[in-house]
């Protein structure tokens, strides 16, 4: 007799994690799964039609010289701790408006964001830019 | 005799062990003396011991108590066997006594003793007896009119769980037959067994409490009232008429199970036989009651493991598809700002046009600090105004008809 009970049991609290725990669990990582793939989208087709072909990637002082060395005449980055980095960027005046593009698109590329405030110093045809990155 | 002091001595086999004991019977009560025990190896001297205990005490009767295994509980009396009244219309019945060489004036059935440890206690209600004798459990169903059915069990070999199994197991084979449960359980052991009591309660859910006795205790007692040993004793079938050994008197004690008006029939035998058999061996289930026994409680269990698995399984999933968001949210906000800061720093070289020269710039998303020198004071200002309402443009005239200007203001 006590066996039957006690066979019950597991169905009864199968049922009641089922309801309480597992659905909304399910329905919870539907709605997400829905939400994420909204958001790739949307962010997929700015990087499309900024002209960005590659993935976001993680932000690397390496990788970030590389793809500004051909847009400006010098870029500088010092580790200021983890995961903050300054840069500084030297270009001439009629560059300006690709470092603005650039700016635009900068977290299309990296997982990166600035920090505060761009600093800018203009002498003649030279403009220095200076400013902080958060990896994320 | 109940009028005169007098003597019992009993003994009994258990393993390869004979244990003897005699006690004066009184009045009163009776006394019980040392236990002595004495291998089959040695049985002469047992044998020699119980003469010696006769000779002892000449003067009094001297009644030689035995207990007997091997019997099964019937409705009626076998002229051909040998018998014992036990209740009002059931006998407990045995093939032979079995006498051998050790004086015996009286045997036993452990079902006797079981009814008489537990008669006062009977009611309307049903009650199974247990009783542990030699390690095979004796087990009657009964309430105050009669004995309903009973059993044996072996329990060689096996653990306190299994011995717990099998008695559940009869409690349920009684069900089949009878649809009644017993109301409640009484058990006698000659010694201590906590843990198989344990695991009886645990499996039977029910309470039970044990009465421990001694066997000879037990003996002593049936052998200290004529009105209790008078009928119950096991009694020889007439001379002659002992059959041989057969079938019918199996180990396997379910044949004789008879309900109370119909004669068990070979299918109904044969399915409480198949259902739950007792011998001394390891247990030989039927496969149908072995394998539901075990798997039912198994596979109650696997719905269970399955939703746990399936709730694991979403939430990890969750939490990946959360830490993707946060990241792509983190991204989304980036973006934003940085589109901004863009703009506001579009807007602001191209508001210094040709009139105006910007030296310095501090540009965040929620203000702005420019520094520069300007020619043309007014297209600046306005340009600036425009774009950043309340602003604070301020100027310094310059020698060389140069002003600096600078301006802050909220974004």
């Amino acid at each position: 007799m006590s066996n039957n009970i006690l066979t019950k049991i597991p169905y009864l609290l199968a049922a009641i994690i089922f309801f309480v725990w597992v659905l909304p669990q399910a329905m919870s990582s539907f709605s997400n799964s829905e939400k994420y793939e909204e958001q790739s989208k949307k962010l997929h087709n700015m990087a499309k039609m900024n002209g960005i072909n590659k993935e976001t990637q993680t932000f690397s002082p390496n990788a970030f010289k590389e793809d500004t060395k051909s847009l400006f005449s010098n870029v500088e980055i010092k580790n200021l701790s983890e995961n903050r980095f300054e840069v500084n960027i030297s270009l001439n005046k009629e560059d300006l408006e690709a470092f603005h593009t650039f700016i635009e698109t900068l977290s299309l590329r990296y997982y990166v964001e600035i920090e505060d405030k761009i600093r800018f110093e203009a002498k003649e045809n030279n403009v220095k830019v200076k400013m902080l990155l958060k990896a994320y | 005799m109940s009028n005169q002091q007098y003597v019992t001595i009993t003994h009994y086999k258990e393993r390869e062990f004979y244990f003897l004991n005699h006690a004066i019977q009184t009045n009163d009560g009776f006394i019980a003396k040392e236990i002595e025990q004495f291998h089959e190896s040695d049985k002469e001297k047992l044998i020699e011991r119980i003469h010696g205990l006769q000779a002892q005490y000449p003067t009094h009767n001297v009644i030689s108590l035995s207990l007997e295994a091997n019997q099964v509980v019937k409705d009626s009396e076998d002229p051909l066997k040998a018998s014992a009244k036990i209740f009002k219309d059931n006998y407990v019945i045995q093939e032979k006594i079995d006498i051998g060489n050790v004086p015996v004036n009286l045997y036993f059935s452990p079902f006797t003793i079981l009814y008489e440890e537990y008669k006062h206690k009977l009611d309307d209600k049903l009650t199974l007896m247990i009783g542990l004798f030699n390690r095979k459990l004796y087990i009657m169903f009964a309430n105050r009119d009669k004995i309903q059915q009973s059993w044996t069990i072996g329990t060689r070999g096996l653990t306190e769980k299994q011995i717990a199994d099998r008695v559940y197991k009869t409690m349920k084979a009684y069900y089949k037959i009878s649809f009644k449960f017993a109301d409640h359980i009484e058990m006698l052991v000659p010694q201590e067994s906590p843990k198989l009591l344990k695991v009886l309660r645990t499996e039977l859910d029910m309470n039970i409490l044990p009465t421990q006795k001694t066997i000879h205790f037990l003996l002593h007692s049936m052998g200290s009232d004529q009105r209790k040993f008078g009928s119950s004793y096991v009694k020889s079938p007439p001379r002659g008429n002992v059959l041989e050994e057969s079938e019918e008197n199996s180990t396997h004690n379910l044949t004789d199970i008879k309900l109370n008006t119909q004669e068990p029939t070979t299918s109904f035998s044969n399915k409480i036989k198949a259902s739950f058999q007792a011998n001394d061996s390891m247990p030989n289930v039927a496969p149908t009651e072995k394998m539901n026994f075990p798997s039912f409680s198994f596979i109650s269990f696997i719905p269970l493991a399955f939703v746990l698995a399936a709730g694991a399984y979403f939430t990890m999933q969750n939490q990946s598809l959360e830490n993707k968001l946060n990241l792509l949210q983190t991204q989304s906000y980036a973006q934003t700002n940085h589109a901004l800061l863009a703009m506001n720093a579009k807007e602001i070289f191209n508001a210094m046009g040709k009139s105006a020269e910007l030296n310095s710039a501090i540009i965040s998303k929620e203000s702005i600090e420019l520094k520069g020198i300007v020619w043309g004071i007014e297209p600046l200002r306005n340009k600036l105004n425009d774009l950043y309402q309340g602003g604070n443009f301020t100027i310094k005239p310059l020698e060389n008809f140069m002003t600096e200007f600078s301006f802050k203001s909220k974004i």
